[in-house]
């Protein structure tokens, strides 16, 4: 079924088509919490596209080589949540190591990539789609890609609606939730642009 | 395939799995292994913890890490102040000797005596106000009193009193400099509590434009100058500056002001 799909389709795909946060509604905690300043944003999401990419890459290894021989398939879910939980431990260990600003500035954002679902989509995703070795590692990129368009674009909203005179009641996260469905109208445009 | 070899196939790969990553994990964790100092926590212990970031760093920790590690200051932190500096002189062995502590202070009289241009009516933040045609204010150099001062303390120090000027609590004050930072007409700055003379105005108008819109403002006459026995005033560009350094708080150029803008406290 994969097979015969192009990876420019698969990374439009994932990119704009299906939107991990505004269309498919995954990771929405980190799209709410740090999207109040494109800094943080962006920080996490460098972070969000390496463990997304790591984690298409290690997960279909895992999964075709170890679950798929065993056919115990069904393990997928809890293989790949221990996958992912390793992958940020790691990334941490890293980026503690050489870049310590970096890791300053990101503080608690880093460990929160664990709990990202967005991140676990992905991989389920790959399955589902039956994608091959090249086309997952595509998806897990153009997922982080557009993880990162919406977060920066979010971010640069919400910074500047701080200094719109604002009805209090709509205020705070009312205000952001009220964004996120306008962003999520304008990103239902793309549907269909690519048939997939 | 019963369910028993399905189970023990099942608990053996996750295990597997578990005991792969986990040996990966600490192999990962001694190749990356970051040195911490111990004098480091010791430090961090004795700090506000603020995380304020006076210091000029990310927070507590950080300038507890440059402190030990890169020499910064001692007396880097303006929250902690001397007593900070000498416990954390007393970790590193090193003596601290007391810097006197600085206050912001308000260089503009202007607040209820200073006339509005318009009504302003929109949120209450000096930026937003100043971002419309440069202020309800006549005088475009002085304090708006919309409070960003107030907000950007974050031990309450500052409030706006009855004449919508930014009055300065010296109990609560830590001298962090936040506020000066956040001032975005820059009317406040750090004064010592021993520097006794102060001109109470930012304007750079003409003598005339600051008559027109400010009871007591700057008009840049001169007299000051002229009277000051220390020669420490110094009038440029239609206003007056003193030289903490030479002043002597002799009270001269208090009482010659036809202004009433310098103060003596």
């Amino acid at each position: 079924m994969a097979a015969d799909v192009s990876l420019f389709q698969i990374f439009m795909d994932g990119v704009f088509i299906k939107n991990f946060l505004i269309i498919q509604f995954l990771g929405l905690c980190s799209f709410v919490g740090v999207t109040k300043d494109t800094k943080s944003a962006a920080g996490m999401s460098g972070a969000v596209i390496f463990v997304m990419t790591m984690a298409a890459t290690v997960s279909y290894l895992i999964y075709s080589f170890v679950l798929i021989p065993l056919k115990l398939e069904f393990l997928s879910l809890i293989s790949f949540i221990v996958v992912i939980a390793a992958l940020v431990q790691l990334v941490e260990f890293v980026v503690r190591k050489n870049i310590p600003s970096l890791y300053r500035s990101l503080g608690i954002y880093l460990p929160l990539i664990t709990t990202n679902c967005a991140v676990l989509g992905v991989v389920l995703l790959n399955v589902l789609n039956e994608y091959s070795f090249i086309q997952s590692v595509v998806f897990g990129v153009a997922a982080g890609i557009g993880y990162t368009i919406v977060m920066l674009m979010m971010s640069g909203i919400r910074e500047r609606s701080t200094l719109v005179n604002v009805p209090s009641a709509v205020r705070g996260l009312p205000q952001a939730f009220l964004i996120a469905t306008m962003l999520s109208m304008a990103f239902v445009n793309y549907f269909g642009v690519i048939p997939i | 395939m019963s369910l028993t070899t399905l189970l023990i196939q099942a608990m053996a790969t996750l295990g597997g799995l578990g005991l792969v990553i986990g040996i990966m994990l600490i192999a990962a964790s001694r190749v990356f292994k970051v040195e911490t100092n111990p004098l480091v926590e010791e430090v961090v212990e004795v700090l506000p913890g603020a995380n304020c970031g006076a210091c000029g760093f990310a927070g507590c920790a950080d300038f507890a890490e440059r402190v030990v590690e890169e020499n910064a200051p001692l007396d880097g932190c303006p929250v902690g102040g001397f007593e900070t500096a000498k416990e954390i002189g007393g970790i590193l062995g090193q003596d601290v000797s007391e810097a006197e502590k600085e206050y912001p202070y308000l260089r503009c009289n202007g607040g209820t005596k200073c006339v509005d241009r318009f009504d302003y009516v929109g949120i209450e933040d000096c930026t937003a106000v100043i971002m419309l045609s440069d202020g309800e204010k006549g005088c475009n150099y002085g304090c708006m009193g919309r409070g960003t001062c107030v907000r950007a303390c974050p031990f309450d120090a500052i409030t706006i009193g009855d004449d919508r000027l930014p009055d300065v609590n010296k109990n609560l004050c830590k001298s962090c400099g936040l506020c000066i930072e956040a001032c975005p007409n820059d009317v406040l700055m750090f004064a010592k509590d021993s520097e006794k003379v102060h001109v109470q105005c930012n304007s750079h108008d003409k003598g005339k434009a600051v008559k027109a819109v400010c009871e007591i403002g700057c008009i840049g006459c001169k007299i000051c100058e002229k009277n000051c026995p220390e020669d420490a005033i110094k009038v440029t560009k239609f206003l007056a500056e003193i030289d903490q350094d030479k002043c002597t708080a002799c009270g001269i150029c208090v009482e010659k002001c036809p202004q009433n803008c310098i103060e003596m406290r």
